[in-house]
């Protein structure tokens, strides 16, 4: 198919850009495949507009005589407005974005077009390989081992062909535990607490069914993790009723008898549709103009946003504190295993593992608890808050984690090695992106798209010198603890960032960013002024004194 | 400060077990006397009470005494040998056991688990004490194992000397200043506007002296007990209209702005029956209104305040309810307001009173900076709404009262000297309900949310507004004590008649090493406060400014065009109004088309801020926040260990220390001249050890564990070996080493 099918007008003068904040500009609109492009043409390109078709998340149109107006809602959730003269140009581009912005094939996307302008310094693409990470657990532990068993994806469509598990368990076992488990996602490695040994697992639900069926080889794995004496807590995200009626179509959970060291804890986190609904009632009270806000901290809490990054945040924490307070080891599982299982896995090591806090190490645990663990970003993701599909497999389930990662960040503003806006990247690239990093559901669609030959890795560009400074926070100070954030709806707080970046000017604060970039690029100057003085007055001493030797 | 006992309790769920098991050896009887400060009296005590550690609604505490005096109530810790943490921030009168009487919100006495008011007289004495304070901490006595006879003189103790109505004369205020003859006065730099001179050094410094003249028609007090002995009045009022009607009717400045607009404030008529009366009130405005009118500042915008603003009935309403959000008993209780926490917030009304102030001091400040019109704010008595109104309108338009000094001078000029009732408003007396009202609060609260949005622009911290507001209940300074300054004056004479010792000399709260010592004192300063630039330059900075501003504001018509008619024609409604019944919705914002204060609120936000110039605080509702350190800042659950703002507060403090310790360096490189150390900031050098509510809490109480709601555990009801130990500190980086 070519694109140029699709763009009827490819360009419309004297078009007028809205934007909030900014005054309205007038100049030349152009559709290419990938992009809406707007420019004033004024001066020197100065006022240029490039949208990602994939960015757009809705799109409205009306007329008032001849002049169309078209209002692009975006993924980023930002919003703004055209008005074209000429009604037939005017419906030829909504349809154009319509179309464009809601391409059907994955290999039509940006991504597989878009050639980058800087130099590879490091392939984001094997940056975080799973054997890398296996070394550094291997230093620690042996009871633990690397399985190839599912390199061809056979055994569990949704896991990566490489994943670590209980060294005394074989292939042989895991392909029967893998039939047991809900999707084949049987129990695997997620995180080593260096301090006590103690370690956290994911799976997905057991197939037990209303008959209570039982497995022996995975009561084998499940067990075999536990030292003797020692005990594990099983964290299940769904209510007890939730998990009940599961049962019902073949899912369930662990019944204690089998499983006679570990405790069952229901911590129930929502899912799916209703927490696309809190985004979309969550941006409804943010954008509401109406200057009063009136019943604005109702709004907030109908939308139940905050209560969900309460409820995750709390569940992560539980986990945490059951392997650093409790001497406990954790099996975490939901349904599928691909979502809330996510979330608290990943949170839980944020709280307890100081290198997850530290950019490199941030990333990694995106690539290792995100992408290779399965979660669907792109049905997540394929709309967000201005979406009225209402399709079930769209949530912003990964927004969510990083809102509670901004807690975080927020509570604990010198523990991060990141900034906000890394977290605000990271939003608006698993939405819409030149790189290919959040496109596919799993590794096994990853590797079938080509997706490492054939894209550019978000790490790749985010891992140069020149861009990483974006993203570092200035207060980081290596904090080597274990951080409890604070779960009461008092400390919790809107992630303005996102949810009000474009409410408010953001002039100044990005004049504020560049003046603290400019601060710490003179202090590393002066920085090495010092040490080269330094060295020079040792070296005069060093002289002075062999002088009065002789 | 733990029980030893507690420690002891450590292997299993700490609430199962009763005080009496977990302090066998306890209570040794220990001589632990009170510190009395002079002039303080000891009245009743009681032994053996026990504190509860208001933590995780476990039983866990300590015992000790329980002591009651005529300056606070005292908890006398039989442990309190144990002070080797000296906190980094003491209050030096204020222990953290400590409330004063004045600080008392109410008292609940706990009966067979029911919580019930006490007030008056009692027919029988609770087993448990609970004793809610203003400042917001909460208190758990248990009396269970105190003598019989000694609960009954406490706790009747307590209630009579903190809960009915008082003399004033009976403060302690006054038996502390003939005890404690105050000769540290001194050079106490806030200007406290109680004489002439520090008037027209005002009028001096806003250039306001052209138009208005410090009067001292009041020595005295023959013209009006509510009036100051000196304040300022327009050029043109005569001193027989200011004898007239007592004050009444008459504009009396606040403050002039750059241009030359004036911020004026007036007591309303009572309401006239009698109609020649009205008459004449009427040709008396109607003449005072003229004088106010000469070129070039000819015109005048009114604003009655108790018809635009809430009532202090809605405002004291108001802050009950929210208050009550954080007086917690135990945690259950936190946890409990967790599912409806915004709209608990929300119905309270609180934020929503703190927005519309705000809203209404930036319409102020529109009419006197844009439209170069004077205001003139109206009010019953002109001491409460206008004090804050016109209090904000200063903080907002001049840099000044963002120093430390000029804010203190300010709250003298408008509050203490400007008459608000703070013993009434605060009810110091207990003498009737109906007269308090949070009215000052309502003020450190909107000052808060400046401080808040603009850091930089204000050279004292929140820390410093908090510890104010803590010391409206603080009895030894009299600041907040009095209803006016004639009544301190004959009172002060009136007592030290009798105790033939020469007036008193009370103690002022801007004496703050009173309280703090220095180290404490630095917390109340803001290490990123941008100090002012050198006078010339910040003369072109405004002047700059300004043109900015008229880039972007097209002139409106009101500078020209309402110069003909607009006082003529308004007056007489005007006066109408003023003598009658409140003046409704005259002349208030929604007169003009509401979007003339959208656009200048609006274009002022799109420009960068000056921190010296023009401050307009946002105001959508998501800007409007809980004041955390104040409200928050005894509740455990809501503390953060090695986390917010002060973590960010205290590394940037570091390296400040660390920028002027090279500067010194640098200085002796120059100079070689040795400087004698200078007064660095006192650090703390690991941010992560410190809890998000430092100052005000200690690190060594709780243990380093994840508050996670209770409800969390319930589903694991049967699980009591999940224990909830009180962990040490731990400290892994030797693991990552």
């Amino acid at each position: 198919m070519e694109f140029a099918e699709l763009i009827k007008t490819p360009r419309a003068d004297n078009v007028v850009l809205h934007r909030p904040f900014e005054p309205a500009v007038e100049g030349t609109l152009c559709l290419t495949g990938h992009h809406l492009i707007f420019s004033s043409r004024r001066q020197d390109n100065a006022e240029e507009l490039w949208l990602l078709h994939s960015n757009i998340d809705s799109i409205e149109k009306r007329f008032v005589g001849s002049l169309g107006t078209i209002v692009i809602k975006c993924k980023d959730l930002r919003i703004i407005q055209l008005d074209i003269p000429g009604m037939e140009e005017c419906l030829n581009i909504a349809s154009s974005i319509e179309a464009l912005s809601t391409l059907d094939s994955v290999t039509l996307m940006y991504p597989f077009f878009y050639r980058p302008m800087f130099e590879i310094v490091e392939d984001g693409w094997s940056a975080f390989l799973p054997e890398k990470e296996f070394e550094f657990l291997n230093a620690l532990t042996d009871e633990w081992r690397l399985t190839y068993i599912n390199k061809d994806f056979s055994i569990c469509p949704s896991y990566p062909p490489v994943v670590t598990v209980p060294k005394s368990i074989d292939d042989e076992t895991l392909q029967k535990v893998a039939v047991f488990r809900h999707g084949g996602r049987f129990p695997v490695l997620s995180y080593y607490h260096k301090k006590n040994g103690m370690v956290m697992m994911r799976t997905s639900q057991p197939l037990t069914g209303t008959n209570g069926k039982r497995c022996k080889d995975d009561e084998k794995l499940i067990n075999s993790t536990l030292g003797p004496g020692r005990r594990g807590y099983i964290i299940d995200t769904r209510s007890l009723s939730a998990a009940q009626q599961a049962r019902a179509k073949g899912g369930g959970f662990g019944v204690e008898v089998y499983y006679p060291q570990w405790r069952r804890i229901h911590k129930s986190v929502e899912r799916f549709n209703i927490l696309q609904e809190s985004l979309i009632k969550l941006v409804e009270a943010c954008n509401d103009q109406s200057h009063n806000m009136d019943r604005w901290l109702s709004k907030l809490e109908a939308s139940n946003w905050l209560t969900h990054v309460k409820e995750i945040l709390t569940a992560g924490c539980l986990a945490a504190q059951c392997i650093d307070r409790e001497d406990a080891s954790v099996l975490v599982h939901g349904t599928e295993g691909t979502d809330s299982t996510l979330q608290i896995t990943s949170l839980a090591q944020i709280i307890l593992d100081p290198d997850c806090r530290t950019i490199r190490g941030f990333e990694s645990l995106i690539v290792r608890e995100w992408l290779q663990a399965g979660h669907p970003f792109q049905q997540r993701c394929a709309q967000s808050a201005y979406s009225n599909s209402k399709q079930k497999w769209e949530a912003p389930v990964f927004l969510l984690f990083l809102d509670c990662v901004w807690q975080m960040l927020h509570q604990f503003p010198c523990s991060f090695e990141f900034n906000e806006h890394f977290l605000v990247t990271l939003f608006e690239h698993a939405y819409a992106s030149q790189f290919g990093t959040f496109l596919g559901n799993n590794e096994n669609e990853r590797s079938k798209l080509k997706l490492p030959q054939k894209t550019m890795s978000l790490w790749s560009w985010v891992n140069q010198p020149e861009e990483l400074k974006n993203f570092k926070n200035p207060l980081f100070e290596a904090n080597s603890l274990v951080i409890w954030p604070s779960v009461a709806p008092q400390s919790l707080q809107l992630w303005e960032g996102v949810f009000l970046r474009w409410n408010r000017p953001s002039k100044f604060l990005d004049e504020a960013q560049e003046e603290m970039r400019k601060i710490i690029s003179d202090n590393r100057v002066l920085q090495e002024k010092v040490n080269y003085l330094r060295r020079k007055v040792a070296h005069m001493e060093t002289n002075d004194e062999m002088q009065e030797d002789l | 400060m733990l029980g030893s006992g507690a420690k002891a309790a450590k292997p299993s769920f700490v609430s199962y077990i009763s005080p009496e098991e977990i302090h066998v050896k306890e209570p040794i009887e220990k001589e632990v006397n009170p510190h009395l400060l002079p002039g303080e009296q000891l009245l009743c005590e009681a032994s053996t009470v026990y504190k509860y550690i208001q933590e995780d609604g476990s039983n866990r505490g300590t015992y000790g005494k329980l002591v009651c005096t005529n300056f606070k109530i005292a908890f006398l810790d039989d442990d309190s040998t144990s002070d080797d943490n000296e906190p980094q921030f003491k209050n030096k009168i204020i222990g953290e056991n400590d409330i004063t009487l004045q600080c008392v919100d109410q008292i609940y006495g706990v009966y067979d688990e029911k919580k019930k008011l006490l007030t008056g007289q009692l027919r029988k004495y609770p087993e448990k004490l609970i004793i809610y304070c203003k400042d917001l901490r909460v208190f758990n006595f248990c009396l269970r194992y105190t003598k019989e006879e000694e609960v009954k003189r406490i706790v009747s103790g307590i209630i009579h000397h903190s809960q009915t109505p008082k003399l004033l004369k009976r403060l302690f205020l006054f038996s502390y200043a003939s005890a404690a003859p105050n000769n540290t006065d001194a050079r106490n730099q806030t200007v406290m506007f109680d004489t002439l001179e520090d008037w027209r050094d005002e009028l001096e410094r806003t250039k306001g002296n052209v138009q208005y003249k410090a009067v001292s028609t009041n020595e005295g007090y023959r013209v009006s007990e509510k009036l100051p002995l000196y304040f300022v009045v327009p050029i043109c009022v005569s001193e027989e209209s200011i004898l007239k009607y007592e004050g009444r009717g008459i504009p009396i400045w606040c403050w002039s702005c750059h241009n030359g607009a004036a911020l004026l404030k007036m007591s309303a008529f009572p309401k006239e029956q009698d109609d020649s009366a009205s008459q004449m009130q009427k040709a008396f405005l109607d003449g005072i209104y003229r004088t106010i009118r000469k070129p070039p500042y000819e015109l005048l915008k009114t604003d009655d305040l108790s018809s635009s603003l809430p009532s202090l009935q809605e405002i004291q309403t108001a802050y009950t309810r929210f208050k009550q959000l954080f007086l917690i008993d135990n945690s259950t209780d936190f946890w409990a307001t967790d599912v409806k926490w915004f709209s608990l917030l929300e119905s309270t009304n609180w934020l929503e009173i703190i927005r519309r102030v705000l809203k209404k001091a930036i319409e102020v400040v529109e009419c006197l900076e844009r439209q170069h019109t004077n205001v003139l704010l109206i009010e019953e008595n002109a001491t409460d709404l206008c004090c804050v109104i016109s209090s904000l309108v200063q903080v907002m338009m001049d840099s000044y009262s963002r120093t430390k000094l000029g804010f203190q001078s300010l709250i003298q000029k408008e509050w203490v000297i400007g008459g608000h009732g703070f013993l009434d408003r605060c009810n110091h007396l207990h003498k009737s309900d109906k007269e308090e009202a949070p009215v000052f609060l309502l003020l450190l609260n909107c000052v808060w949310q400046l401080v808040q949005q603009y850091p930089p622009a204000f050279e004292f911290t929140e820390t410093y507004l908090t510890v104010l507001s803590d010391s409206l209940y603080v009895p030894i300074f009299s600041t907040f004590f009095f209803n006016s300054q004639h009544q301190k004056d004959t009172t002060a004479t009136g007592e030290s008649l009798k105790t033939q010792s020469g007036p008193f000399r009370f103690l002022t709260v801007w004496d703050w090493s009173v309280q703090f010592d220095l180290k404490a004192q630095a917390f109340l300063n803001n290490p990123l406060y941008a100090e002012k630039p050198k006078p010339e330059k910040s003369q072109r900075k405004t002047a700059r400014f300004k043109h900015q501003r008229q880039l972007s504001l097209p002139l409106t018509q009101t500078k020209s065009s309402p110069k003909r008619g607009f006082f003529r024609e308004e007056t007489d409604h005007l006066i109408k109004n003023i003598l009658g019944k409140r003046i409704g919705k005259f002349i208030n914002s929604s007169d003009e088309p509401p979007n003339n204060f959208r656009e200048f609120y609006d274009s002022w936000h799109s420009k960068p801020v000056d921190y010296h110039g023009l401050l307009l605080p946002r105001i959508d509702g998501p800007e409007i926040k809980v004041w955390a350190q104040r409200y928050l800042r005894w509740i455990p659950e809501a503390q953060l260990h090695g986390g917010g703002t002060i973590a960010t507060a205290a590394k940037i403090l570091d390296l400040m220390e660390e920028v002027q310790n090279l500067q010194v360096k640098m200085d002796e490189e120059h100079s070689q001249a040795v400087s004698g150390g200078i007064h660095a900031v006192p650090m703390l050098r690991n941010s992560a050890r410190l809890s998000s509510l430092f100052p005000f809490a200690l690190l060594q109480r709780q243990s380093v564990k994840p508050a996670l709601p209770t409800s969390t555990w319930k589903d694991l009801e049967d699980e009591d070996d999940l224990v909830k130990r009180d962990d040490e500190f731990v400290d892994l980086s030797s693991d990552i080493l």
